[in-house]
């Protein structure tokens, strides 16, 4: 494999863009009619749609919880997702991963004491796989939550950032993943600035870890602004059709 | 079977004395449990106390062809399975979200970080290569399954000796451990990994969790380093959210550790290796 | 989809069929709005997204892939023909039934009707024996093109060894009524989307050779034989009347489902029955009758529509304008 140059020179990435930068994000909320809440969100070239059922019934009666709601997440990735064609089983080891860790990423945000007894349901549909997945779904199942009307006590906003050659970069694309660059997925609540997951899985020095850590931090407020851009146009949106 | 959740009076009892910085089993808060490792008769086979938990690990290895893709490179699979003898939580043949966390931990601290060196497993281009398997067995639960687990994977391996292999040619030998004498892995770095678990909304930070502590934890976090200060990997998945400054602190303090903990094993790999080389006398 | 209906829901539907007035105020033959767009995912070689206007959303998408060519060992035959594989899967958020392993049954059903009447499918079942009694039908596998009409020959590279896999992945990604249509014309709408790299086979002598994908985007064959690719209606008998486009609750009320495929020049390409009822002899001609012309109608509206955008796009492409697909964004 030929050595790809990740970072010019003048310092702009293999797409073009300056290391603090995030790709172009557009979302939109309510775009399925049989969920309670749903929302779909590009990221570059990544493509998530999240749906969100719930409160409803539990349907492993096992697995109810007294006093709180239960929340069980669902990843899908579509076949033709990635350059190649390829089928994943709903078991692989990595999704059913990622699952965990969305699911325990919303579970300390959801008041999901408001919802005894009750199973809230967040599936994730992967359309288009162009880095950053993970980041992508936590953003996407975000809003999906806010619009099927799910108590949270605030947003989580997710960002990856990693090290590119010589300086800590945001928001990195697939061939920037695939390369030998450490990559971390931060995912934020950006009224306190606390974290609530993080995740790496490559190399990275203990030295460097701070300015990627607080770089990404960075990123996940600049998402917060896009997304609540989205939810606040959508509200007055609505609010302007009942008027009427 | 759900497992049966920590009374309130429990409950209470650790977290009232957490606040006057006691640990139930009288550590302090960044203290390790006890770590023993014993070594079995064959290469390979690794078994770690860490308090009450125990971790069994055991390397193999086979001769295989490569992935056509990769003709160099050999493979280096884990294998871990919780099973009931462990805790009553875990069932055969299911995979628990727990198990699922655990295994892939472990892989992205092992295989992600390239602490085995893959390329050197390679015998013959594209027709021969080694293929390192490691059963990890989970014997004993007492909380922090994934430290213990990866000390004995990593010990395990560097423990290992494989069968030496001469290449005349086309022709493969592959000497019996009576003809020469088995060769060791060629292991980069050791990843060792460090879990936290957060008390008091974020004040207190526990490492080396037990049981009862992990169940009654608000938050937890897990970090891979090596020796050379790299972070191999890194897992906060929910939980109480934390501030960034907290994680910094977590990260120093695993430093530390890791340095104790890679001495640890190292001591004790030299201690078997004399052993060996006495009995062979 | 609701799993539940009550009588007086039931009831309501029924007598509203009856009456040639349907829930939602449509007539019996009505079809509703569809919104078609294609080119919606960049790493395929064709895709297309159908909505239906009441809910149903399927995404397709067509990928090409080289792959060694599939002999079948009864009839020899096959070694000089590409292949198509379809496959269906329904997102968990289409329904909550489709949680977990709920969606497999019906993956499983829609799959196979896919593959019996898109692809050169040779094993023989009822339902294509009663497709052949039935009338003029194409389902005569020994055509160098399948019952899909599409030319298999062309995706051909170099004869018993390599040809063009056409993998066709549909996506449902909401329920609401009449998803075989959906899926048909999402399918339709794709293929024409598709572009296959040209092949150009070096003869090394001795019967070895060896061939290399051009890699111009802009010198791509379409795929043969897409014209004729069959598109299906669904016929839903409530009654003792039939309606087309079910929306979920008039699903749930049909006796019996009549699947009529049918392709640009009316020959009958796929016919399937389903649920539990009985549909009488006269009733049935008439239905497949009627889906006929109706398919024939809709096929002709389809390629004016794709036909219309890809000649805005290739417009804009020339004028040096990028082209924004809306995707998801379209309300």
């Amino acid at each position: 494999m030929s050595r790809v140059e990740l970072l010019s020179p003048e310092g702009l990435r293999i797409d073009g863009r300056r290391p603090a930068e995030l790709r172009k994000i557009t979302s939109t909320t309510a775009v399925l009619s049989q969920a309670d809440g749903s929302a779909y969100l590009e990221h570059g070239n990544t493509k998530v749609l999240a749906a969100v059922y719930g409160p409803r019934e539990a349907r492993h009666r096992a697995l109810v919880l007294h006093d709180r709601a239960i929340i069980n997440v669902e990843f899908n990735v579509a076949p033709f997702s990635t350059g190649e064609r390829r089928r994943r089983t709903k078991n692989d080891k990595r999704l059913l991963e990622m699952a965990s860790f969305v699911k325990q990423t919303f579970e300390p945000v959801v008041v999901t004491t408001l919802y005894a007894r009750s199973q809230i349901d967040i599936y994730l549909q992967i359309i288009q796989h162009d880095g950053g997945t993970l980041q992508a779904c936590i953003n996407a199942a975000t809003m999906a939550l806010i619009d099927a009307g799910i108590a949270m006590t605030d947003y989580v906003c997710a960002c990856t950032a990693g090290w590119v050659e010589r300086e800590a970069a945001i928001d990195l694309n697939h061939i920037e993943e695939s390369s030998d660059t450490s990559e971390v997925t931060v995912a934020m609540l950006p009224k306190s600035g606390k974290i609530t997951l993080m995740q790496m899985e490559s190399r990275l020095h203990v030295d460097k870890l701070e300015e990627v850590l607080s770089l990404a931090g960075e990123g996940c407020k600049q998402m917060h602004v896009v997304m609540d851009k989205t939810i606040r146009d959508r509200a007055e949106d609505l609010a302007a059709k009942m008027a009427v | 079977m759900r497992e049966a959740e920590p009374s309130t009076n429990e409950r209470e009892f650790v977290l009232a004395a957490l606040k006057e910085g006691a640990r139930i089993d009288g550590r302090k808060f960044y203290d390790f449990r006890t770590l023993r490792l014993s070594f079995g008769s064959d290469y390979g086979a690794v078994e770690v106390q860490l308090g009450n938990t125990r971790v069994l690990a055991k390397v193999s290895c086979e001769v295989i062809r490569p992935f056509p893709d990769k003709p160099t490179e050999g493979f280096l699979t884990f294998n871990t399975e919780l099973s009931p003898m462990a805790s009553s939580a875990f069932e055969v043949g299911r995979q628990t979200d727990e198990e699922v966390l655990v295994s892939r931990l472990i892989e992205k601290a092992m295989r992600r970080s390239r602490a085995l060196d893959t390329e050197g497993l390679c015998i013959v281009a594209g027709e021969k290569v080694w293929s390192i398997r490691v059963d990890i067995h989970f014997l004993d639960h007492d909380g922090n399954l994934v430290d213990a687990a990866c000390i004995a994977a990593i010990t395990a391996l560097l423990h290992f000796r494989r069968p030496d292999v001469t290449v005349v040619g086309e022709d493969v030998t592959i000497h019996t451990l009576e003809q020469r004498n088995p060769v060791p892995l060629s292991i980069h770095h050791i990843p060792i990994c460090i879990s936290f678990a957060f008390f008091d909304n974020g004040e207190r930070v526990l490492v080396d969790p037990t049981y009862l502590e992990e169940q009654i934890k608000e938050g937890d976090m897990t970090l891979t380093l090596n020796v050379h200060k790299e972070v191999c990997a890194m897992s906060k998945a929910g939980g109480i959210p934390m501030e960034l400054d907290q994680i910094l602190q977590c990260t120093k303090i695993a430093v530390v550790k890791v340095t104790e903990l890679t001495a640890l094993i190292q001591e004790a790999l030299e201690a078997d290796a004399k052993k060996r080389q006495v009995s062979r006398k | 989809m609701p799993s539940l209906i009550s009588p007086a829901e039931r009831d309501y539907i029924l007598k509203g069929v009856e009456c040639n007035i349907r829930a939602d105020g449509r007539q019996r033959p009505d079809y509703r709005e569809v919104i078609l767009e294609t080119g919606v995912v960049s790493q395929t070689s064709g895709s297309a997204r159908v909505r239906i206007a009441g809910g149903t959303d399927v995404l397709v998408s067509v990928k090409a892939e080289i792959g060694p060519v599939q002999v079948d060992p009864e009839t020899g035959d096959g070694a000089d023909k590409g292949q198509i594989i379809c496959s269906v899967e329904c997102a968990p958020s289409a329904s909550q039934q489709f949680e977990g392993r709920g969606a497999d049954d019906l993956n499983n059903e829609i799959t196979q009707m896919m593959s019996r009447i898109l692809c050169n499918n040779t094993t023989s079942s009822y339902t294509s024996t009663a497709a052949s009694t039935t009338g003029s039908s194409t389902t005569a596998s020994r055509q160098s093109s399948g019952p899909g009409g599409i030319n298999l020959q062309k995706l051909c590279i170099i004869p018993g060894q390599q040809c063009w896999i056409l993998y066709i992945d549909a996506l449902i990604l909401d329920y609401g009524g009449n998803l075989m249509d959906a899926i048909f014309m999402g399918t339709r709408a794709a293929i024409f989307d598709t572009r296959i790299p040209k092949t150009e086979v070096q003869d090394l002598g001795d019967g070895q050779f060896e061939f290399e994908v051009l890699d111009d985007a802009e010198d791509t064959d379409p795929v043969e034989g897409r014209e004729d690719m069959p598109i299906c209606i669904t016929l839903n008998k409530i009654g003792a009347c039939h309606i087309v486009d079910a929306s979920p609750l008039e699903e749930l009320c049909t006796e019996a489902r009549l699947v009529v495929a049918v392709n640009r020049s009316g020959q009958l390409c796929g016919l399937q029955k389903g649920q539990e009822g009985g549909i009488e002899p006269s009733l049935l001609l008439e239905m497949i009758q009627f889906g006929k012309t109706m398919g024939q109608t809709l096929i002709k509206q389809l390629d004016t529509k794709i036909k219309a955008e890809a000649d805005a796009d290739l417009a804009k492409r020339q004028r040096g304008e990028p082209v924004h697909k809306l995707g998801f964004f379209a309300q």
